[in-house]
């Protein structure tokens, strides 16, 4: 600690968040001195994926931004595998998913990083019906092939693939057009809406939001990684939970000199400044020294002049269960769409099981999340959907999740946690890092400097 | 494959130079294996020569046929239980450039040469489906290797065909935009049942096309089988008489038919006046064996009402696709007063025809941009639904479909503006002016036109 405490760094990140990572691994490369530091016992911060041991500890410690509200519905019996096996179980903070082709694979693969971790495709488009849960059709083939809809219905739905593709092929259209009066002006009935939104764009608030420009972007994603690594499925979501993704960013810049203090001996006092400028921070493990600090959203108290305007908040539900919601070789993501079961905005809930090294054979995690309307009612909602299915709950938790955009004299690292998207990260980190870096490249192809073979 | 974008950078200087070297490299090896053929060389230098030239261009077709040559030698000279081996070592070659040049007619038929000296086929069999399997997921437009399947299982002879028909299945659901896959289907539809298609069969396929059909109703592959399809179930009729040369009585008549067909004599059409049978000859007109008009000179005169009808037995009619179903309908032909009059007697079973042109009808009320190939076909349904004499089969919305294709389909109007005429000319009793060029078309007005003109 002594040496760390000579050091002068370019960057010093509180946090070790997905966003956060990006970022210090994007440092790294450039050339930067990066120090960085968590306080949990973990990678990841609130993007960590934590045994369960250390997810029951996060759920009664004390209430800290941005997750509040930590309820424990049903504990498991003592002689649950959960309580003597706790490892074998990972669990999400928040959990996230990648698209098979696009910006965040093309990072993954430049970094390296794609060597560390493991994917799954997740299959979706699972869109709750008149007749429960069931898969949409939600490409030609499968239009075609659909036994629920009806020759008319197929007919429309088409229509709007057909125009989409033509607009995506260059045709000029306004991108600020209301996606939704679109499609309510080509006569596609509610039930096509939802498949529409929430089993291929998988909106998470208000439709009326979503312009054409965003929806086609969307649908360009969609499209484009449909089917790559199997069939009808478009997302990926990484083996032994969703934290891999920040630990391996870590590890890119630890690769790149980063300097890396995870304990949880480590707590803050406060930022250290000079002349009005800070120039580091004084935690319980020393003095550091750095040109800039940046804090991810569980640090944000540390900037005295912090102002946090809160934007959002997501409930989310976890579950530890017995038995599936449905038998598939892969994690599989549900979506409900709003006034189903109360609920004001979507629900989607991510079930994950042993084949992606989740949990053990027979048990399945499901993530329950949705766009917080009013934290009670969430959970209500939760509850009656949860009626609708014969699973055996071992164990539930739900909490909220706030989403604040801070502001301050340090550095405050977003935390774009409304979405599933782990692009939403890269948009962030890569934001910021144009504000310190300008335009040198973002996380730029390279040989990897630990020599290992490459795969590609 | 299809729809990927061609390159459109240019190549930079290190790619011309490396291409300028490897067709520096192919020149010397065409040289070289066009000597040797010019010295008649059989040896296994010369066939390791064409291995090479094949690999590198496996389309030119000299080059294949220079290797059988060899291969010939080659058969003759080996021992009986080592043929195998080579065939099989020859198929594995092929097998490796396939993959590489999947769209090469000389390769495909080589392979098929190699096959038909294959004594084993059985053996054979898996791998050769299975390489068919691989190639169309790789890209499942290939007609070439649709083709080499067809005529594989024609070859071998699969005792399955179930299995070709769930494979047809497969490639559809995978993408029904695939005119290779239907065509396949028919083939294998025409094996399965060798007689007439089953009605079953026939209603579980018209519900996946209705489905392709809502889907993409530009799609012209759904529509081609949905043709074929119906095609199998619609009998030949005939769609126009007219009495010539008149005397007190006609002396002949012309007679125009549904279907390009051959085979008519006094066993295969039935014509009788009153309560006896009229003997006659029978003629093709413009073309033969196969017509869509006919002659028939009767010999006697035929003063009274006849009456013709198309006969089921003992019977060697059939179109140029060898469809043999025919019409029970009777056609008559009254002479009344001053005038002649036809009319047709009987009901033709058009329920499939009915129900498709409800279907279609249906897709045509919400549909409004992409119609063309629904209106098409529409038209193509009223059309033989009129010459069944069904109360569906309406001129006027034929017309009016013509109409409307001229309208939306500008680029094949004239096709259009022929059978517009043609259907005018019926509503009219009169023939417009604009000539009719098809025989299949001029079998449908023969009252209405001069045919020596």
């Amino acid at each position: 600690m002594e040496d760390l405490a000579a050091t002068h760094f370019d960057d010093i990140i509180l946090g070790t968040d997905n966003t956060s990572s990006i970022l210090a691994a994007a440092l790294a490369i450039s050339g930067h001195k990066v120090l960085h530091l968590d306080s949990q016992g973990y990678y990841g911060s609130i993007d960590g994926t934590l045994s369960f041991n250390e997810f029951q500890k996060f759920l009664i410690s004390p209430e800290s931004p941005p997750f509040l509200n930590k309820q424990i519905h049903i504990s498991p019996g003592p002689d649950e595998e959960c309580n003597q096996f706790p490892r074998r179980f990972n669990f999400d903070l928040q959990p996230k998913m990648i698209y098979s082709v696009g910006d965040v694979v093309d990072y993954l693969l430049a970094c390296g990083i794609a060597q560390y971790i493991e994917f799954k495709s997740v299959k979706s488009g699972m869109l709750w019906t008149q007749d429960g849960f069931r898969q949409v059709p939600c490409n030609k083939s499968e239009i075609f092939q659909d036994e629920k809809l009806n020759v008319v219905e197929k007919r429309k739905l088409m229509k709007i693939v057909e125009h989409c593709t033509k607009l995506l092929e260059g045709e000029d259209f306004d991108p600020n057009q209301d996606f939704k009066s679109l499609l309510e002006e080509k006569g596609l009935p509610e039930n096509l809406q939802n498949i529409l939104f929430y089993a291929i764009l998988l909106v998470d608030g208000d439709t009326r939001s979503i312009t054409l420009g965003e929806a086609l972007g969307k649908i360009q994603k969609y499209s484009s990684s449909l089917g790559i690594y199997k069939e009808g499925s478009t997302l990926l979501y990484p083996m032994y939970g969703a934290g891999d993704i920040s630990q391996g960013f870590c590890r890119v810049s630890a690769v790149y000199e980063g300097t890396y203090v995870i304990t949880e001996e480590l707590s803050i006092f406060g930022l250290l400044k000079e002349d009005n400028k800070i120039k580091g921070i004084a935690t319980t493990l020393g003095e550091f020294h750095g040109n800039r600090v940046l804090l991810n959203s569980t640090f944000a108290n540390v900037d005295e002049s912090l102002v946090a305007v809160p934007q959002a908040g997501i409930t989310r539900g976890v579950i530890l269960s017995r038995g599936v919601f449905h038998e598939n070789d892969g994690p599989v993501l549900f979506s409900v769409p709003p006034h189903t079961f109360e609920n004001e905005f979507p629900i989607y809930i991510l079930q994950l099981s042993s084949n992606s090294s989740t949990c053990p054979e027979g048990y399945s995690v499901l993530h329950l999340y949705t766009r917080l309307s009013n934290y009670d009612e969430n959970l209500h909602s939760f509850q009656r959907l949860i009626e609708q299915f014969p699973i055996e709950i071992v164990f539930y938790a739900t909490y909220l999740q706030q989403i604040t955009e801070n502001s301050g004299e340090a550095v405050h690292i977003p935390n774009p946690g409304l979405g599933f998207e782990v692009s939403d990260h890269f948009e962030a980190a890569k934001k910021l890092f144009r504000e310190i870096r300008g335009d040198e490249p973002f996380l730029p192809s390279r040989p990897n400097p630990e020599g290992e073979e490459d795969n590609f | 494959m299809h729809s990927r974008k061609k390159r459109t950078q240019p190549p930079t200087p290190e790619e011309i130079a490396k291409e300028k070297a490897r067709l520096q490299k192919m020149q010397e090896l065409h040289t070289a294996v066009f000597a040797s053929m010019e010295a008649q060389d059989l040896s296994t230098d010369a066939f390791d020569l064409t291995t090479r030239a094949i690999r590198t261009s496996s389309d030119i077709y000299t080059f294949f046929n220079y290797r059988r040559q060899i291969l010939l030698k080659l058969f003759e000279e080996t021992p009986e239980d080592q043929l195998p081996a080579l065939l099989k070592k020859e198929l594995d070659l092929l097998g490796g450039i396939i993959k590489e040049s999947p769209k090469s007619y000389t390769l495909w038929f080589h392979r098929q040469w190699i096959l038909q000296r294959c004594k084993n086929l059985t053996d054979i069999m898996e791998r050769e489906l299975k390489l068919c399997e691989y190639m169309l997921n790789k890209d499942n437009r290939n007609f070439h290797c649709w083709d080499y399947r067809t005529w594989f299982v024609k070859f071998a002879g699969t005792e399955s065909l179930q299995d070709e028909l769930l494979f047809t299945d497969s490639m559809i659901l995978r993408d029904f935009s695939n005119f290779s896959a239907w065509h396949y289907r028919t083939k294998v539809v025409k094996q399965i049942y060798t007689g007439e298609i089953p009605d079953e069969f026939v209603r579980s396929e018209l519900g996946r096309l209705k489905n392709a059909y809502f889907t993409c109703p530009m799609d012209q592959s759904i529509w081609n089988y949905h043709r074929w399809l119906l095609n199998q179930k619609e009998p030949i009729m005939i769609t126009g008489i007219s009495p010539r040369e008149f005397e007190e009585t006609p002396k002949c008549f012309i007679i125009g038919f549904s279907h390009n067909i051959k085979g008519i004599n006094e066993n295969s059409i039935g014509v009788s006046q009153g309560w006896e049978p009229l003997q006659g000859t029978w003629e093709p007109l413009y073309t033969q064996p196969f017509s869509y008009i006919w002659k028939f000179t009767p010999s006697q005169s035929a003063p009274g009402d006849i009456e013709f009808r198309l006969s089921p037995i003992n019977t060697e009619l059939t179109d140029i696709n060898g469809h043999k179903k025919l019409t029970s309908l009777q056609y008559k032909f009254k002479k009344t007063e001053n005038k002649s009059e036809f009319s047709v007697e009987g009901q033709e079973d058009a329920t499939f025809f009915e129900s498709e042109l409800e279907s279609i009808d249906e897709l045509l009320r919400i549909e409004e941009d992409d119609r063309s190939q629904a209106v098409l076909r529409k038209a193509q349904l009223l059309e033989t639904l009129s010459f069944m004499n069904s109360e569906k089969g309406n001129i006027d919305q034929i017309i009016a479909s013509y109409q409307e294709l001229i309208r939306i389909d500008y680029r094949r109007a004239p096709f259009y503006r022929e059978s517009l005429s043609v259907y005018n000319a019926i509503k009219n009793k009169s023939a417009e002016s604009s000539p009719i060029v098809s025989r299949k078309m001029l079998a449908k007005i023969l009252g209405f036109i001069d045919l020596n003109q």
